[in-house]
């Protein structure tokens, strides 16, 4: 076996345990474009990978990668928006969108749409990276506390989105769900 | 309960993780096609031609995915334009020089008629030969660089006694930053010369050019040519002046509607003789 097939399932076998939060991860960044970017960042990894010393931070490696990554296709659609799509790509990309998620799903990622980018990600590698608050802290070069507040606004944020979203959703709602409406009417018509 | 809990602050009503859908998401590609897809692809990179476009491509991927960069790189490359000194040579116009056998007022009128505005001078030489038959010599001098040379030159071909018909491009260098190169920018004067003198008219150009910082001699004559009036303007301009594009100077007549029509001359940069 050629030196290069070793590296590449060594990267393999690390990369497993991973790959459902990595696709996820990539998916709440960018509901659009996740599965190009999610390649786009495993290669890069793969290419990168002889250079990681310490395999025991292989995850945290990973999501750096993948969350470089979603940043810089972000700043290059920058420059897409400007080229006209045809109707054929719009209706790929419709189904791609609608064809992807159920409904919770779908309030979710319309709710993270509605967040910056640094509070989205922060939310989604304490979430869906499983990072521990020190991780992200390190992961930012940031002090805990910054990241613990930081997380605690989207929070709210975040629930604050879902709710809007669920209101404007056409599915039934459970009794739960108008139970809440209601707590938030009321508490707006007290304030 | 959860929603218990949250009551009576707005919150999350669902009693399941809303983070749960997204975790549980089927990925697009499974595990094992994604393997495979990176395994062919490390495969291929490793066997990759390297090029020179490969390596100029990199400058162009990294301004592609930083807008803002690219907009600072375009607007520094902007600024160096406009102040990196360069000469740049530009063709103004076009000298074509005629021989023919006889009487030159046919070419000359032909000549004339074609070219319009862009004809600037006319010289014509002739010559008695012994056996008692004129041979003449025209120079005709445009001052449009537009002009289509290639197509009057092959009408004078065609007239009578045309002999030989040489077309010649007048070039001229001028000094200014690579925008002006690039752009060929001309620096534009207009003098109104409503009932002035000719006199008045040279001192109007003198002092509209000195506004500018022009130091310019100027001379200024009008006449009659063939029922059709004839204006001449010879400004030579120092060549340390500030203003380092082409200078074209623009006279406008209010009585004359008809000849109204602004006249453009291009105003030679020469050197002056130390």
């Amino acid at each position: 076996m050629k030196a290069e097939e070793k590296i590449t399932e060594q990267f393999l076998q690390l990369l497993k345990p991973h790959y459902q939060a990595a696709a996820s991860y990539c998916r709440g960044l960018n509901p659009d474009h996740h599965d190009d970017i999610l390649q786009e960042a495993l290669l890069k990894a793969l290419r990168g990978f002889p250079s990681l010393r310490d395999h025991s931070q292989f995850k945290s490696w990973l999501f750096r990668i993948i969350t470089r990554e979603a940043a810089t296709f972000h700043r290059r659609y920058f420059w897409r928006r400007f080229l006209e799509w045809d109707s054929a790509q719009w209706e790929r990309h419709h189904d791609a969108v609608a064809g992807l998620q159920t409904e919770e799903l779908y309030q979710l990622l319309h709710a993270l749409d509605h967040l910056p980018r640094k509070k989205r990600e922060t939310i989604l590698l304490f979430e869906i990276g499983g990072f521990a608050i020190t991780e992200i802290a390190a992961f930012y070069l940031e002090s805990e506390s910054a990241v613990k507040s930081r997380l605690a606004r989207t929070k709210r944020e975040l629930k604050q989105w879902l709710i809007a979203g669920l209101r404007e959703s056409t599915k039934p709602r459970t009794m739960l769900e108008m139970y809440d409406e209601v707590a938030t009417d009321f508490s707006r018509s007290r304030n | 309960m959860k929603s218990q809990q949250t009551f009576p602050d707005p919150g999350i009503s669902r009693e399941d993780d809303p983070f749960e859908s997204l975790r549980q998401a089927k990925p697009s590609r499974s595990f094992q096609e994604m393997a495979h897809q990176l395994a062919a692809a490390s495969e291929a990179h490793q066997h990759r031609p390297r090029t020179q476009l490969g390596n100029l491509a990199m400058p162009v991927r990294v301004l592609l995915s930083r807008p803002a960069l690219a907009a600072y790189a375009a607007a520094l490359l902007l600024i160096g334009a406009c102040n990196v000194p360069t000469e740049y040579s530009k063709t103004i116009g076009y000298s074509m020089r005629v021989s023919a056998e006889g009487n030159p007022q046919t070419i000359v009128e032909k000549v004339k008629s074609q070219a319009g505005e862009a004809l600037s001078n006319v010289e014509v030489t002739i010559d008695q030969l012994s056996d008692g038959a004129e041979r003449s010599e025209m120079l005709f001098t445009f001052s449009e660089s537009t002009i289509d040379h290639q197509a009057l030159s092959r009408q004078v071909k065609a007239l009578e006694g045309v002999q030989l018909v040489t077309v010649e491009p007048i070039d001229h260098e001028f000094r200014g930053n690579l925008l002006t190169g690039l752009l060929h920018k001309t620096f534009d004067v207009e003098i109104n010369i409503t009932d002035l003198t000719e006199a008045q008219v040279e001192q109007a150009i003198r002092e509209e050019l000195e506004s500018w910082g022009l130091d310019a001699d100027v001379t200024y004559s009008r006449s009659e040519d063939e029922g059709k009036e004839r204006i001449e303007i010879k400004a030579t301009i120092d060549d340390t002046t500030a203003v380092k594009e082409p200078v074209r100077i623009k006279l406008v007549d209010e009585n004359n509607p008809e000849d109204a029509q602004v006249k453009k001359r291009k105003v030679v940069r020469k050197k002056l003789q130390q």
